[in-house]
């Protein structure tokens, strides 16, 4: 028996891993393009870790695809379903990696007021200055990303996949530093040498920010902790309306749920567990979600030793 | 479309500006009437002789300037326009050289045949992308001619 994929969401999965070849594929193009005109620039080479970077979201998410529909096995008797957390891990992590190297190298060059030296270059025995070369570069860097990442939210949003969604804001992050870069070349040009690493430092906040929040909704999932909204910190609507039906269902019960990438395993503890139960029935919200209900599991009174809340 | 024009015509003198000198150095030197260069002592064998003198000749043509000679050591000399006290240095350096991060090195001059790494190349002040850009024309000219 392989790893199952609810049906409901099967065929946005297909789309989704669509969307990650495509994004590897156009990404590693912008890297290719960058390399040829970053020349001794070093915001350029920042920029360029950053969108090698950015490929770590769509490579981790295809591998864990992979892996979660493998049938369990003897030595990993619950499937690999865990596997999408730990590439929300990863991702997150890439993410908060590029907001944080860009902060501090703009935070280097400021403090450092190092001149960002910016020669010609002679192409095709013509002499440009190597400025715009580098802004057609991030011209092109920019399109990607906000292509793919509008494409890839409201995919994200239905799956409630934190890997798909981490993957949108690395590319939202992309195009922000793009912009930023583009800002600084041209604050370069006009002679304000500070212009780059200013842009930079302050679009570093809002990438740093939204990894920092990812790395912790990522480890509070892996340590099994209450599903987490997609986009606050914060326990998610669906999970809350959820433990309060189970809760209604069953008042003398304690009941506890966590997450295992996309999906809800709820426990009641304390309870028999009733004849017949029908998980649908027990989803509170849109019918259509209810594919997120993925396991309720009954403990006896005394049968486990969690410390209580 | 006519109020375009003038817009257009913003943008296109904007780009004109394009790259400027934070520092101001091409500005000062055409004001001044002289270019501050330091030539790092080649010891008992010059070398790129003839191609430094037609690189200095281009570049006080292209800038309207003279240059102002001051004869030294590497490290002084680069220390200096390092921080602004000179506008341009030229010389034999190693191609493994630190200050080649420091300063902005320009198309070389002259490279050693013997195995040596030197070349004879000419530095600027980082940042000077104005500047840079006249040097750089006149040292990939005068480095094309043996």
């Amino acid at each position: 028996m392989k790893g199952q994929t609810p049906p409901e969401i099967a065929a946005d999965l297909r789309r989704a891993e669509r969307l990650e070849w495509l994004t590897i594929g156009w990404m590693v193009s912008v890297v290719v393009v960058m390399a040829l005109v970053m020349g001794s620039s070093q915001a350029m080479r920042t920029a360029w870790i950053e969108d090698l970077l950015s490929l770590v979201p769509a490579i981790v998410f295809l591998i864990a695809r992979k892996i979660e529909q493998r049938a369990p096995t003897e030595r990993f008797p619950f499937g690999y379903a865990r596997s999408h957390s730990i590439a929300f891990l990863i991702s997150a992590v890439a993410l908060a990696s590029v907001g944080a190297s860009l902060l501090l190298e703009s935070g280097r060059t400021l403090l450092m007021a190092e001149h960002v030296t910016i020669a010609p270059v002679t192409l095709f025995g013509i002499h440009v200055w190597q400025g715009w070369l580098m802004i057609a570069a991030l011209i092109y860097s920019i399109i990607p990303p906000v292509i793919l990442g509008r494409m890839k939210q409201p995919i994200a949003q239905r799956l409630q996949d934190k890997v798909l969604h981490t993957d949108a804001l690395m590319q939202k992050a992309d195009w922000m530093t793009g912009l930023a870069g583009i800002a600084g070349i041209l604050g370069v040009g006009l002679g304000y040498w500070w212009a780059d690493a200013a842009a930079a430092a302050v679009i570093s906040l809002s990438i740093l920010s939204d990894g920092v929040r990812a790395l912790r909704t990522s480890t509070a999932e892996l340590i099994d902790g209450a599903p987490r909204d997609l986009e606050k910190d914060k326990i998610d609507a669906e999970t809350a309306a959820l433990v309060v039906e189970l809760q209604r269902r069953f008042p003398d019960a304690e009941v506890r749920v966590r997450e295992t990438g996309r999906v809800i395993h709820a426990q009641v503890e304390g309870v028999p567990p009733p004849t017949d139960v029908a998980l649908d029935e027990l989803w509170p919200g849109k019918p259509e979600r209810a594919w997120r209900l993925a396991q309720l599991s009954f403990v006896p009174a005394g049968g486990s030793r969690h410390a209580e809340a | 479309m006519k109020r375009l024009l003038p817009l257009l015509a913003g943008l296109l003198s904007a780009c004109d500006a394009i790259p400027a000198d934070p520092e101001q150095t091409l500005h000062k030197v055409q004001a001044r009437g002289t270019f501050r260069v330091g030539i790092i002592d080649p010891g008992e064998e010059p070398m790129g002789q003839p191609q430094l003198g037609r690189f200095l000749g281009s570049v006080a043509r292209a800038a309207g300037a003279r240059p102002q000679v001051q004869l030294g050591a590497a490290e002084p000399l680069l220390t200096e326009l390092e921080g602004g006290e000179l506008d341009l240095v030229v010389g034999p350096v190693s191609r493994s050289s630190p200050w080649r991060t420091r300063v902005s090195p320009l198309p070389p001059l002259w490279k050693s045949k013997d195995g040596s790494f030197i070349e004879v190349t000419a530095f600027a002040r980082n940042g000077e992308n104005r500047w840079i850009d006249l040097l750089y024309r006149q040292a990939r000219a005068a480095g094309s001619v043996p």
